[in-house]
């Protein structure tokens, strides 16, 4: 017998065409920076940075040049390149990073000859991220167990006016909010009984809520409320003003004198962390979502499991969705939520279905949503439909994988069927 | 080992359901396949309408006066009959007169063209919800190009509209084509972006130079020139476009009942592993596809425009995308069903603005049947639960999504 | 432990029937039959998964009714699932914890205790494993000694262990007896499930015989032979060698050089592979699974990328075609997963039956496909390969697996003929199917054709190959003539011990 000495020849790897492709985009955009943001206002601009929000001159700003600043931000992007091309660190982070920094660069030039008030940046994208990053709790509680919850969107549209026409009624927004979030979970129900007991396909299910959600509110809202202008009154959840504290500068406006769904928002993306990851609901509740079959052999059963983490997600989807009144206008307009139950979806898959993953996909793109107030204060002369655009276009690369590719739940959208 | 249920069990699970091919099914005589095929339509349509009955009674002030009262029946008479006459209406302004079947085949025309789009994509196992996308590129492409050739005689300058309008669609849409093809990124979410990307990126066309009415300050692009437009029966609205869009359907048939790009499209929508063991490039399909189904999208934008909104504003694409998903549902995905679903959610329109001006009850209810609708449509038990339907009904539903690993 | 008279239905089928089984403390209990005999429905019904239609498990002696698994996990009863029942994602620790997890406050995890006990249970048992580490990175037989742990975690008394060695070298299987013996001598009972004589012959205290969802009957081993039981499992006389003349060899056809293939992971599954296959022969691979034979199937038929190295089919280079570049070279393909890759399972058999054939004629013309060519077609094959259905438009879903395999066979025998790629074709069929599909091999070899058979049932390679090359870590480490070949060398050589072999061989 033989066995044949085969000379194994080491083939070096395949050229990553991707890494490099990425690696060039950030040395376009460190000269894009340097030329447009920086060269151009190398004539002695300058550039306020105010950290006050809406405590008014409580500290001096930074007097940063505007040129001279964001050169230097162009050589800290070409270094990102650099390290991009030649594989050091990993490319998410690098990604966020140079995205950080183009920002930065961005907002700068943008306020040359202005005040930039960080704070206040980041208290508005806080707060126009709020029913994106609640959303993406939904989604995630309910992917993580198997079932896409693309219903995020009607639950949180019928949640909106329910709350709305409950507190008018009653004039209580406590009641409002419970309202709200009930008949989130009540819709969340309904993902279920379709989806699981109906086998409708996950996708399909969804969309019949949103479809549903959208002609109820709209036909109630024409038919009810422009009716009654009386009821079309949600009342306000106060914001929480913790006393003096709020006075304090700079994480004062940020940490203590905000809108309560912010602290909630918080609270729920931490909490549902930790309970995913370290309580036996969560190490159940992935198990389903990764191979139910498996988890039915040791004795859980994943339909009710299933059912319970989907009405939970609508409950999450509906308190999300009582942000738009209760939180920010206090009325009920037709389609008020705008898509952005598909927004937090998006998060979901962008955030690698990890509650605070989720939690900074969202933020993104509450960045994006304030951007436009912000550049609309500075006159800036970019058409805001452009920005819009670019959370929208990076979540297209994300998911073809340009920046590194995330691994959904193995069963998640998979029906599960019982004997 | 294959032949346990266990292992049937297995397969479902793993996200395998065995699919149905409705086309190849030709073992039972006419008469019984219509019969089964229409069975659900009409009890999921049935359904929709009283679920929008209820909403429309409840809706009704004097219900609750009277159930306030204590009054149960005079309440539920109430109801019933606001319920009543908004049906009455709905069907008088679909159906009543020559003007309103012509209103309901204008409305039907960009219905069909997206429900053809959508079923043919989902033929192949491709999850497009992009058509409001490529309905916008269509119909921006159209109004570009008829202006740029004005002045041409319309019997030429027609075609080349529409042809154009089919490719600005199509290379919209193979955009998620090639992505998928390429990187195997999911249709789900690459046609939802680029829908918003679409619309944000169609706000800022048009108030550029190229796209705005000169003089205009507002979003709106200058109307199609008249030599484009599709010529109307005189004193009606409908158009040329239903001849256009129903030989469209039956284009669409031919390719995926006969012909060797249909059988291969349909097994890559059935089992993309076992396609490309065939020798089948699932790459190429899946792009193919998209040009396609964009193709169809575009037309439909491309024909609003010669027809009855000659300009594209920020709005242009109204609810067209998501219509695009319930007709190829109600349809069963197959190019002749979705003609029959079209008409129906055409009537449904043009009954539900006849309904709005003669009673004030809101347009939207429509909406809510529709998604009943698609409920009924989908679930392979709901019908038989509730209407105790044997058999007959349950002809399976197809899996339209595997989930965002696939 | 007990079963009596249970007969389980599912529609159209009887999967037991009857059923009584008695197992003793502290027993190997061997359940011996064909692949589709019931003895997995039998053992779902155990488990609580299935509930049986008729008759009654008893523990102790006391009748119980089981609910779901976890009855059946709380009356001591563990099971070890052919595909293991595990969560890839997760560590080896939450994975033996899961369902029973020690928590705290709130439903917080107490990791630590789970940890410290399977680290205990594992040192007793002497099953060693990492309890911190991804499932998915351990091997298969790491990951089967999880699952045992998982059952014993859960204090099992009987513990079902069904096909365990399906994907376990001949070394592997040896080490899993002895697991199985220091079980036995903790006074857990063991029921065994297989369809391999050999190994049922050489664990078993008691053997269970079913046949068709019935039990043909119990005995011991020593009072049997492996004729006899096989005998009782079919239900007559079984040929276990395969009559063929010896093979008339040619031209090379396929010939690979220097092959790397990377699986999903990105590992050189396949890692300079070099092999030739001529007219007239029948290479046989052999191998454990895993070892890169997938790979190396899928590489050859054009679905798989190749990294380097060349493959050519009658001179022709084939590296990276496509797979109808190698349809049109002459290359039938019968895939490893016959329900994945074989077959449309929701298409009629007609059109399963043409389905790499379709764009050719007679089936179309230009792009318009004939509907009657195709019909006549299957008709045709239907009869020729003795395919048992109702008709040539019922779905291939209604098929039974041998059915269905013979609808790819009869596809794949209709069209190129000079190279047969096929791998592990009678996996998971009856003795029927697969003495029909081993002699349909062995007439394509007579007529000519070049036949790469791939395999990890050694009595399926001894059979069939005229040469037989050992496949290991993505290399083939020996080729051996069928007349020189002994089932030990082959087996130590699918466990990558060249040396050892070679004594064996005595080359």
């Amino acid at each position: 017998m033989t066995a044949p000495a085969v000379a194994v020849q080491r083939i070096s790897a395949p050229i990553p065409w991707r890494r490099y492709a990425i690696g060039v985009l950030y040395l376009a955009l460190a000269i894009f920076v340097f030329i447009v943001c920086g060269l151009h206002t190398l004539p002695r601009t300058d550039t306020t940075i105010t950290f006050n929000g809406n405590n008014y001159g409580a500290l001096p700003g930074l007097m940063v040049p505007t040129g001279v600043f964001n050169t230097l931000l162009a050589v800290v992007l070409a270094f990102i390149g650099g390290a991009q091309l030649a594989n050091l660190g990993r490319a998410a982070w690098l990604l966020g990073l140079a995205l950080f920094i183009f920002v930065v660069a961005f907002m700068v030039w943008a306020a040359r000859g202005n005040t930039l008030d960080v704070v206040n940046v980041a208290e508005s994208s806080l707060l126009s991220s709020v029913p994106i990053a609640i959303g993406a709790l939904s989604g995630v509680v309910c992917e993580r167990a198997g079932v896409i919850n693309i219903a995020i969107e009607g639950q949180m549209l019928t949640a909106a006016f329910i709350s709305t026409l409950m507190g008018g009624l009653t004039g209580n927004v406590l009641v409002a909010l419970a309202s709200g979030i009930l008949a989130g979970a009540l819709l969340g129900w309904l993902l279920a009984l379709l989806s699981l007991k109906y086998a409708v396909d996950q996708i399909i299910a969804g969309f019949v809520i949103d479809v549903f959600a959208t002609g109820f509110t709209s036909y109630l809202q024409v038919s009810v409320l422009e009716v009654h202008p009386e009821v079309n009154a949600s009342g306000q959840i106060p914001n929480v003003g913790l006393g003096g504290l709020s006075n304090v500068p700079v994480a004062g406006p940020l940490v203590f004198g905000n809108n309560a769904y912010v602290y909630a928002m918080v609270v729920l993306v931490f909490s549902i962390h930790i309970a995913l990851y370290y309580t036996r609901w969560g190490l159940r509740a992935r198990s389903v979502g990764e191979h139910p079959i498996a988890a039915a052999t040791v004795g859980i059963n994943p339909i009710r499991i299933r059912y319970f983490n989907v009405i939970l997600g609508g409950a999450l989807a509906g308190l999300a969705g009582t942000f738009f009144t209760l939180g920010a206008t206090g009325r009920f307009d037709s389609t008020m939520t705008s898509g952005q139950g598909f927004i937090a979806l998006v998060a979901v898959i962008l955030g690698g279905w990890n509650p605070i993953g989720a939690f900074l996909a969202a933020l993104l793109f509450g960045f994006a949503v304030s951007l436009q107030t912000i550049l609309g204060i500075f006159n800036v002369n970019i058409d805001p439909n452009i920005l819009s655009m670019i959370p929208y276009l990076v979540t297209i690369l994300a998911v073809a994988g340009i920046v590194g590719r995330t691994r959904p739940p193995a069963a998640d959208g998979q029906p599960y069927v019982q004997e | 080992m294959s032949e346990s249920p266990e292992q049937l069990q297995a397969e479902v699970a793993a996200g395998n359901p065995p699919q149905t091919v409705t086309e190849y099914r030709r073992e039972q005589s006419f008469p019984v396949r219509l019969l089964r095929d229409l069975a659900v339509p009409v009890l999921a349509l049935f359904t929709g309408l009283l679920v929008g009955a209820i909403i429309i009674g409840l809706s009704a002030p004097d219900f609750w006066d009277h159930l306030r009262h204590g009054e149960v029946l005079q309440a539920f008479g109430t109801g019933a009959s606001l319920a009543g006459n908004a049906y009455y209406w709905l069907f008088k302004s679909a159906f009543g007169s020559r003007q309103a079947w012509s209103e309901t085949g204008v409305q039907t025309v960009p219905l069909l063209f997206v429900g053809l789009s959508a079923a043919f994509s989902f033929r192949g196992g491709f999850f497009n919800i992009g058509a409001q996308g490529q309905f916008l590129f269509g119909a921006m492409t159209a109004v570009l190009m008829a202006n740029h050739f004005a002045g041409m005689p319309g019997i030429i300058h027609i075609p080349i509209v529409l042809v154009l309008g089919f490719i600005g669609g199509a290379v919209w849409g193979s955009i998620a084509g090639i992505l998928k093809a390429r990187t195997g990124a999911n249709e789900v979410i690459t046609t939802l972006m680029l829908n918003y990307v679409a619309i944000y990126l169609v706000n800022w066309l048009l108030i550029t130079p190229i796209f705005q009415r000169p003089g205009f300050p507002n979003p709106i692009t200058s109307e199609a020139v008249p030599s484009a437009l599709l010529p109307a029966l005189p004193g009606y609205r409908i158009h040329l476009g239903v001849l256009i869009v129903l030989a469209c359907a039956i284009i669409i048939w031919w390719i995926l009942f006969r012909t060797t790009i249909g059988f291969q499209l349909q097994t890559v929508g059935a089992n993309a592993a076992a396609a490309t063991y065939a020798g089948i490039s699932v790459a190429w399909t899946y792009i193919l596809i998209m040009v396609i189904a964009g193709g169809l999208a575009g037309m439909a934008g491309t024909t609003q425009l010669l027809t009855t909104q000659t300009s594209v504003i920020p709005d242009f694409a109204g609810s067209y995308g998501f219509d695009a998903i319930t007709v190829a549902i109600l349809g069963r995905l197959h190019p002749i069903g979705v003609i029959f679903a079209a008409f129906l959610l055409g009537s449904l329109r043009s009954g539900a603005i006849g309904m709005q001006s003669a009673t004030s009850l809101p347009y939207y209810i429509i909406i809510v049947i529709q998604a009943v609708i698609i409920a009924f449509m989908t679930s392979p038990h709901l019908i038989r639960q509730i209407f105790r339907v044997r058999q007959a009904a349950a002809t399976g539903s197809e899996s339209f999504s595997k989930g965002w690993a696939a | 432990m007990e079963l009596r008279g249970i007969t389980k239905r599912f529609p159209g089928v009887v999967a037991n029937e009857d059923v009584d089984l008695l197992i003793r403390p502290g027993e190997v209990h061997a359940l011996l039959g064909e692949n589709g005999a019931g003895k997995t429905t039998l053992m779902n019904v155990l488990y609580g998964l299935y509930h049986p239609d008729e008759g009654q498990i008893l523990v102790s002696g006391k009748p119980v009714v089981f609910q779901s698994p976890s009855d059946a996990i709380a009356a001591g009863i563990g099971m070890v699932h052919q595909h293991f029942m595990l969560v890839p994602v997760f560590t080896v620790t939450d994975n033996v914890m899961l369902g029973v997890e020690p928590t705290g406050f709130l439903g917080f995890l107490e990791r630590r205790k789970a940890r410290a006990r399977l680290v205990e249970l594992s040192q007793r048992f002497g099953l060693t494993v990492n309890p911190d580490a991804e499932v998915e990175d351990l091997p298969v037989g790491v990951q089967q000694r999880v699952e045992i742990l998982k059952a014993l975690y859960r204090h099992a008394s009987l513990l079902i262990l069904d096909e365990p060695t399906a994907v376990l070298t001949p070394q592997e299987t040896e080490e899993l007896f002895g697991v199985i013996r220091s079980l036995t001598d903790a006074g857990t009972s063991i029921i065994f499930i297989s369809h391999k004589l050999k190994e049922v012959m050489a664990i078993a205290d008691r053997i269970t015989v079913l046949r068709r969802g019935r039990v043909v009957g119990t005995v011991a081993p020593a009072d049997t032979s492996e004729q006899q039981l096989a005998t009782m499992m079919v239900g007559r006389e079984v040929m276990l060698v395969v009559d063929k003349d010896p093979a008339e060899t040619g031209d090379v056809v396929l010939s690979v050089e220097d092959l790397v293939v990377r699986d999903e992971r990105g590992h050189n599954a396949v890692d300079g592979l070099s092999m030739e296959v001529r007219t007239g022969e029948i290479l046989a691979v052999a191998g454990v699974q895993g070892n890169g034979q997938t790979e190396l199937v899928e590489a050859v038929t054009g679905i798989r990328p190749v990294v380097s190295g060349t493959i050519q089919v009658e001179g022709q280079e084939l590296a990276n075609a496509s797979p109808r570049d190698y349809l049109d070279a002459g290359v039938a393909h019968v895939p490893e997963d016959r329900q994945k890759y074989g077959l449309v399972l929701g298409f009629p058999i007609e059109l399963n039956m043409v389905l790499n054939t379709f764009e050719k004629e007679p089936f179309s013309h230009g792009i318009v496909i004939d509907y009657d060519a195709i019909r006549e077609n299957a008709n045709a094959l239907i009869r020729q390969f003795d395919v048992r259905t109702s008709s040539p438009q019922a779905p291939a879903s209604t098929l039974s697996g041998g059915n269905q395999q013979k609808v790819i066979i009869a596809r794949e025998f209709s069209h190129g003929s000079k190279l047969l790629v096929a791998a592990q074709p009678t996996r998971g069929l009856d003795v029927g199917s697969m003495e029909y599909i081993h002699a349909q091999i062995v007439k394509k070899r007579d007529e000519g054709a070049a036949v790469l058979l791939v395999s990890t049932e050694l009595d399926e390679i001894m059979a069939l190959g005229d040469r037989i090359a050992v496949m290991y870590q993505g290399k083939i480490i020996g080729v051996l003539d069928r007349s020189e070949a002994t089932r030990e060398g082959i087996g130590l050589l699918m466990a990558g011990r060249t040396r050892e072999a070679a004594e064996v061989q005595g080359v």
